[in-house]
């Protein structure tokens, strides 16, 4: 047995797009305990949420990431139409699920080749990102944005997204799938990567309900988690969605969730596309909100939750968001107990965290 | 011929950093081809050292910088026994020497990133030492001299007996340059779990000592490859500089094509090669010459 | 010959050396990485190059100030509270570096004269702050003349709540079964948009005389003349009251004159002129 020795790991670190601090205590090169300590970029963005109104809420709301500020957008709209008691059109419903899914494409892309890049393989990072690129740039055609995309308001969309427009996005979509396949392949089959894959950070079924693992952690440990299935929640009933199941529980099936779920995500796409009606996208709100409402929404990293209160005017009383990370926190300390610190990487980054979502 | 030593030596030093810097541009420029980018110039490693030399000078310890120049010093001067045509066994222990030096400037700045990237540094060391001396003595064993001179000398190409050597030499190249899969140490980019591991701590003029010597450090590898082909003609002299050239950008592509492994890979795969190609090759040189 | 058998020797030890790997699973990415050598960067050498923006690209707010009454609503709608109006100093500002692009303020603004620019505010070492010089009160022209309150002239008013739906700030209240109208003076801010939408010119800033409506001449009941109706359905689609059906392919034109405000938005709207009041 080595000594003791104590490496800081954050919380800034160039594996971690986002400040999170863990002490890693080591002996030789293993890891024996990882002590977390999260709270570098809280930015009280629930209480702004109480002093901006409704309609300026949703600037603020999807502001908490960057990566699935559309699933925070819809995630808070869809609480406080909840609270008025209203329901958004068909079509803007249509047109969320889309855009949703496109981010999960994005995010699940982005995450992807950070992963590569934690392991040190930098030629995938960046083929992964160039794929990637073409997935923002439908965002900024279709929308405006390409990160925050602020199309999302109480009661539909602000702007409708022409079908012309929606046709192309799927043609390209379906294009990019051969793309992205030439890439997920690498990850699934080549030896290196495998070697630092494999039976790494295993995560057994009953740990990761017991930790309460959401989202892919969850269902690469082969449990059949996905508010996308559980709530009726966007059209996603209409698309006879499956959730994607992994049984291996280790850092490899945590990717291959995600790969398999990029695929899944431009099938719900192009399904969407197929059936999606006419008609108005934007309806009359009432302008003033009452009572209180819970949303829960499957973002790319798992269940979030939302909840909305309203304080009888325009404004909230209380908003309250919780993200999957915080969630999945628990899981990845457990997995580091006992990890090489060569592993450390690959440990952290396959919980996908999204730390300015954690601190909001 | 003492003539002709200096004036190689006065090549080494002048041109050594010239080539290398050029290589390690040109490097980043097919990195970023492989990876569909535009990528930098390639005069960008030079703009990078000029300006680590105008950096702010600062160090953990005194003693840093001092382990840091030894070390400058020992890469330069195996070069140049390299180059004036002396001992390859004395190239090699002064190399290992230097290599030692940066080591203990590492473990001298007391952070646990330089401290774990120097551990692994030493198993690194471990893992490629014994193929580097099985190339010295496979030379040896052909030629019937450890000295460059006499090895430059000769009127055969030694590539073909030593072949399994000459694949060994390459496969450790790998971990001497430092590219995936093998830069656990340190890494040209910096992304990984130990920061940037052994340099973690050397800043501006340090820095920029170390990647010169990394430049002096890399000529003189590629020079071990070219020393498989001379033959004393032209023809051999062109093959050799073309394909240590190729070896180079060799790595460069094995470097996009791999992730970075764990030491334990290393050290398993570097002392398989080792023993599976060069004794198997040693024994077949000792069986015929 | 030697020769040429070095070369061979080279190139199938070469060839061992690649495949020994690729067999054992290694090598996977070799062939998007050679292939890619020979395909054209994906990057852009910007801002040397420039990017093609989108149609529908959010950059930075820009202003039209002719158009500007200094009404404030983008001010009000700015989440960030970037934008400051100085209605009495004609004076409308923009913190650049605060403005988070969501164009709120490009979707409330009455007189639609802020538009959302493709390109971005170029970095700057200050806080770019632009101020825009516009119309005073006393230079514009105001709609109707006058600089009052908002008044309606209830002789004329149909209640048809036209006004209402117009209004940027959700200052009027109409009810046309209790015929009641009534303007939040507080909220009210004065852009005139609901002047130019009253069909019977009832609406106008105290002080002014309200311009004189035009009467539509006739008996006062809407008819259609079925033989030139192309049951195009502009009518019901503009009737504020709702009290049009029509139904394109069953020929039908009906109008229920109770719910009717005689209004004469229809009778404009209408592209063949077929409608009469």
């Amino acid at each position: 047995m080595g000594k003791r020795t104590i490496i800081p790991f954050g919380p800034q670190h160039p594996v971690l797009p986002e400040p999170i601090h863990l002490d890693l205590v080591l002996e030789d090169e293993t890891v024996v305990e990882a002590i977390p300590s999260i709270g570098y970029i809280h930015r009280g963005l629930e209480k702004l949420c109480e002093i901006k109104d409704f309609n300026q809420m949703v600037y603020v709301i999807e502001r908490i990431c960057g990566i699935c500020s559309f699933g925070h957008g819809w995630g808070a709209v869809a609480s406080m139409e909840g609270a008025m008691g209203v329901q958004a059109p068909e079509r803007a419903e249509y047109l969320r699920t889309i855009l949703h899914e496109l981010g999960r494409v994005h995010s699940h892309l982005l995450w992807l080749g950070l992963l590569a890049d934690g392991f040190g393989f930098e030629s995938l990072f960046n083929h992964c990102w160039r794929i990637r690129e073409t997935v923002l740039d439908l965002f900024e055609k279709n929308t405006g944005g390409r990160v925050i995309f602020s199309i999302c308001k109480v009661g539909g969309m602000r702007k409708d997204i022409s079908n012309e427009n929606l046709k192309e996005m799927k043609e390209v979509l379906e294009g990019l799938k051969a793309e992205i396949k030439e890439i997920t392949d690498v990850f699934i089959n080549d030896a290196s990567v495998q070697n630092r894959m494999v039976g790494v950070g295993v995560l057994t079924k009953e740990e990761a309900e017991e930790l309460c693992a959401v989202g892919p952690v969850a269902r690469a440990s082969g449990v059949p988690q996905d508010i996308r299935m559980t709530d009726n929640h966007g059209v996603y009933g209409k698309l006879g969605f499956e959730p994607v199941l992994e049984e291996a529980g280790d850092c490899m099936a945590r990717t291959v969730v995600r790969i398999r779920e990029v695929f899944q995500s431009i099938d719900l796409i192009s399904a969407a596309i197929d059936q999606i009606p006419d008609g108005p996208v934007d309806m009359k709100v009432p302008n003033k909100i009452e009572g209180e409402y819970i949303t829960r929404m499957e973002q790319p990293r798992g269940e979030a939750f939302y909840y909305a209160k309203g304080a009888g005017t325009k404004f909230l009383k209380r908003m309250r968001v919780r993200t999957p990370t915080n969630m999945n926190i628990p899981a990845m300390v457990k997995t580091l107990a006992g990890a090489d610190l060569a592993d450390v990487p690959m440990l952290v980054l396959t919980i996908d965290p999204c730390i300015s979502c954690t601190e909001r | 011929m003492i003539v002709k030593a200096v004036i190689s030596i006065i090549a080494y030093l002048v041109l050594a950093p010239l080539v290398g810097g050029l290589l390690a541009g040109l490097e980043r420029k097919l990195s970023a081809k492989m990876q569909r980018r535009v990528g930098p110039p390639v005069l960008q490693p030079f703009y990078d050292v000029f300006k680590l030399f105008e950096k702010e000078k600062m160090a953990p310890t005194r003693f840093q910088d001092f382990y840091v120049l030894i070390f400058v010093v020992f890469v330069i001067a195996s070069g140049l026994l390299f180059f004036a045509g002396g001992d390859l066994l004395l190239v090699i222990f002064t190399l290992t020497i230097a290599t030692a030096f940066l080591i203990v400037a590492a473990y001298s700045s007391n952070s646990p990133y330089a401290e774990v990237g120097a551990e692994r540094e030493l198993l690194a060391m471990m893992a490629y030492e014994p193929m580097v001396l099985l190339t010295a003595i496979g030379f040896y064993m052909y030629h019937g001299s450890f000295n460059v001179r006499d090895i430059l000398a000769s009127d055969t190409m030694c590539l073909l007996p030593m072949l399994g050597i000459f694949v060994g030499w390459i496969f450790i190249l790998t971990l001497k340059f430092r590219k995936s899969p093998f830069d656990l140490s340190m890494s040209h980019h910096a992304h990984q779990e130990l920061v940037r591991g052994l340099t973690t701590e050397f800043v501006g003029r340090t820095m920029g000592l170390i990647e010169i010597s990394h430049w002096y450090e890399n000529v003189f590898l590629l020079g071990f490859v070219f020393l498989f082909f001379a033959n004393g003609t032209a023809w051999g002299w062109v093959i050799g500089i073309v394909v240590a050239i190729l070896t180079y950008f060799v790595e460069v592509f094995i470097d996009n094509t791999f992730a970075r492994m764990k030491w334990q890979f290393a050290f398993k795969a570097s002392w398989i090669i080792a023993i599976v190609l060069g004794m198997v090759n040693i024994f077949v040189l000792y069986l015929c010459y | 010959m030697s020769k040429l058998v070095i070369l061979i020797v080279i190139v199938v030890a070469a060839l061992v050396c690649l495949a020994v790997p690729y067999l054992l699973g290694f090598f996977k990415f070799s062939k998007t990485i050679l292939g890619s050598m020979f395909k054209k960067p994906s990057t852009l050498m910007y801002p040397v190059k420039p990017r093609e923006w989108q149609e529908r690209t959010r950059g930075a707010v820009g202003i039209n100030a002719d158009d500007c009454i200094g009404c404030g609503m983008c001010a009000r709608a700015c989440p960030t509270n970037a934008i400051e109006v100085d209605k009495n100093g004609g004076e409308w500002t923009i913190q650049r570096m605060q403005c988070i692009q969501c164009s709120a303020c490009v979707d409330c603004c009455p007189k639609d004269c802020l538009t959302m620019e493709n390109l971005y505010t170029i970095p700057d070492v200050v806080k770019v702050v632009d101020t825009v010089e516009i119309p005073t009160k006393k230079a514009a022209a105001a709609p109707a003349g006058g600089d009052g309150d908002l008044e309606c002239d209830k002789e004329t008013c149909v209640y048809c709540g036209l006004c209402a739906k117009a209004c940027p700030a959700d200052a009027l209240t109409v009810d046309r079964k209790e015929k009641t109208w009534e303007v939040d003076k507080e909220a009210c801010v004065k852009c005139g948009a609901c002047i130019d939408k009253c069909p019977k010119k009832s609406l106008s800033f105290g002080g002014a005389a309200p311009a004189a409506a035009e009467e539509p001449s006739g008996d006062g009941t809407l008819k259609c003349d079925l033989e030139e109706c192309v049951y195009c359905g502009l009518c019901a689609k503009n009737c504020p009251a709702e009290a049009l059906t029509v139904d394109r392919k069953e020929k039908v034109w009906e109008v229920d004159d109770e719910a009717c405000v005689k209004c004469g938005v229809c009778v404009d709207k209408c592209p063949k002129k077929c409608l009469t009041l």
